[in-house]
């Protein structure tokens, strides 16, 4: 049977519709595992921005540390200025290279019998070099003897440029 | 040659009438306006079809439609083949079944008709049923005030017709050749038997009835008096003539195929169907088809735009996912799927292997040793042994109450600290003999 053209045309239209039609029934059925999916990839766009953050934060602080002095102030230094009279034990315990030509170091400090009060003068004057000693460790055991006095172990760190010598 | 009216619908639905052309003596004297007139509604008398309401046993509009048909062709003395038809009206009975009106005709006579319109030069689009028009046009003109009995009368120099309705529900329509059909005498003694012994058969002795005439010899006050007189002594009740009642059927027409379009009876139907018709039916058919490809094209359009889109918004997420864990983590392929796990994996290796730099700009534990040593001595706490590193600390002390060391753990807790509180009462000194131990995490999970 020869089929007419206009036959042709609601025929080709019917199919259309018909396909467009359940086309549009599995993309509803699709979509909500659809929509999970690109949830689930925004929570993971989310999660790696916030961990990106805290990977900037390490290059935003050798960028930093950049700006600031080569010279670290030895810690004997520091301790002969705001404790004067004091006696400390001093030695290296640790020092590792970092990168881009910084390196970590750490020096223990021990006090014996010691006025506590002019540890935190010695605490001050420390962090505030450029680059500054950080305290690390602190242990404190008091005097059984006098109040406000006792026995300090500090354990400090800095980073320096690896050609410097502290 | 046939009445013509041509009449215009307003935007308000008003509709306005005008007499184009009256009754000639021979085609050749047609004014020439008629060319110009379409397109036309005529319609085919009531001596050459058939009205009948047909009871359906169905409630469902629907169902009964389906059976009309069938119901007809029992009805007819011709095959329904032969015949063209239409269902004028549908109504629902007291038993709540469908009563539809039929009206039906043979092909031949719609055929015949449309040949004698054609030889007057017109051919009209529509065929209605003169009946029909009749009634409808009436009940437009005079709205009926109650249930009462109408009956039209419609008067022309070779025949007489006459509808029967009630309210506004048409019930029967009849037509009677004159027995003078050269017209130019209307006797109204012969009018009336010639429709008495019908109306005998249709109406109840003395039921009340509206009495409402039109056609030509309607303009004789005269007859219409007289044969209103005889009809009142076995029927009473007024009447009255429609106005420019010799028009009054072309009106009806023209009313009908503009008032109620696609609904009026058409019975110019099948292979009769005027050309126009035609064109405009296959126009709208054409319409339609394009107006369902076009629809389906649209949804598969749409379709793929959804996926298109769909695809494009997953792709992009994907490249950034992508993106981040290579700025993250440039060193190496991570496979898809453990971006987050990977990515904080080496952020937090890098975190602890850079700790001093990261120390530099963070606050100094030496801040954190400075409030603990301050929060003891305003809690009357005396530490013996003090050891705090960045992520774990231990106190030993004495307090000289018990609830004392609470606001140390307290402080200890709100600086991060998940800490550990082990108290005893001292056995010699009546001092509480604390330690406080703490931890916190470094590395955000």
């Amino acid at each position: 049977m020869k089929l007419k053209t206009e036959s042709i045309f609601l025929l080709s239209a019917a199919v259309l519709i018909a396909v467009g039609i359940i086309w549009t029934a599995i993309n509803l059925q699709q979509a909500g595992a659809f929509f999970d999916k690109m949830r689930s990839k925004q929570d993971t766009i989310t999660k790696l921005s916030e961990i990106k953050q805290q990977n900037d934060l390490i290059d935003s602080s050798f960028a930093a540390l950049a700006a600031v002095s080569n010279t670290v102030q030895p810690l004997s230094t520091i301790v002969s200025t705001t404790m004067t009279g004091t006696v400390a034990e001093i030695r290296d315990i640790d020092s590792r290279a970092l990168r881009q030509g910084w390196s970590a170091k750490m020096t223990e400090v021990k006090f014996k019998e010691v006025n506590l009060n002019s540890i935190a003068d010695f605490l001050r004057s420390a962090e505030t070099q450029r680059p500054p000693w950080r305290l690390a460790e602190c242990i404190i055991v008091s005097s059984p003897i006098a109040d406000g006095y006792g026995s300090v172990t500090l354990t400090m760190e800095t980073v320096t440029r690896m050609d410097i010598k502290p | 040659m046939p009445r013509i009216v041509r009449s215009t619908r307003s935007l308000t639905g008003r509709i306005s009438h005008s007499t184009v052309a009256w009754p000639l003596s021979s085609p050749a004297e047609k004014p020439n306006t008629i060319e110009h007139i379409t397109p036309v509604a005529g319609c085919i008398g009531i001596q050459e079809s058939l009205t009948m309401w047909l009871e359906t046993p169905f409630t469902s509009k629907g169902k009964a439609v389906n059976v009309l048909p069938s119901m007809l062709d029992v009805q007819l003395p011709f095959p329904l083949d032969d015949c063209c038809y239409c269902f004028a009206r549908f109504r629902r009975t007291a038993s709540r079944t469908i009563s539809v009106l039929a009206v039906a005709t043979r092909r031949a006579t719609i055929q015949k008709s449309i040949d004698q319109y054609k030889a007057c030069g017109i051919d009209p689009v529509v065929i209605d049923h003169e009946g029909l028009a009749l009634w409808r046009e009436s009940l437009r003109e005079n709205v009926p005030r109650s249930e009462i009995i109408r009956v039209i009368i419609n008067l022309e120099a070779d025949h007489v017709s006459f509808v029967i309705g009630s309210g506004n529900i048409f019930q029967n329509a009849h037509s009677m050749q004159m027995p003078d059909a050269s017209g130019t005498e209307a006797k109204p003694e012969e009018i009336f038997q010639l429709i008495h012994r019908i109306l005998c058969a249709e109406l109840q002795a003395g039921q009340k009835v509206e009495w409402l005439f039109c056609g030509a010899l309607a303009r004789q006050p005269a007859v219409i008096n007289a044969l209103h007189r005889l009809l009142s002594a076995e029927w009473p009740g007024p009447f009255m003539v429609h106005k420019s009642p010799e028009t009054f059927l072309s009106r009806a027409l023209s009313s009908r195929a503009l008032v109620d379009g696609d609904a009026a009876c058409n019975l110019r139907q099948g292979e009769l169907t005027h050309t126009d018709l035609r064109i405009e039916h296959k126009k709208r058919s054409v319409r339609v088809l394009l107006l369902l490809f076009v629809t389906g094209l649209a949804i598969c359009a749409f379709n793929i735009a959804w996926q298109i889109a769909g695809a494009m918004q997953f792709k992009t997420a994907k490249q950034e996912i992508s993106r981040l864990a290579g700025i993250i983590v440039p060193d190496r392929a991570i496979p898809y799927g453990r971006e987050v796990e990977e990515a904080r994996k080496s952020v937090q290796k890098r975190t602890k292997d850079f700790a001093p730099v990261l120390n530099v700009f963070a606050q100094p534990l030496s801040t954190r040793l400075a409030e603990i040593i301050n929060t003891g001595k305003n809690c009357r706490l005396s530490f013996t042994r003090l050891n705090i590193s960045r992520d774990k600390i231990i106190i030993n002390g004495t307090s000289e109450d018990w609830n004392y060391c609470e606001r140390l753990a307290k402080l200890l807790e709100n600086t991060g600290y998940k800490t550990e509180m082990e108290r005893t009462e001292g056995l010699d000194d009546n001092l509480v003999h604390f330690t406080v131990k703490g931890s916190i995490s470094l590395i955000k999970p």
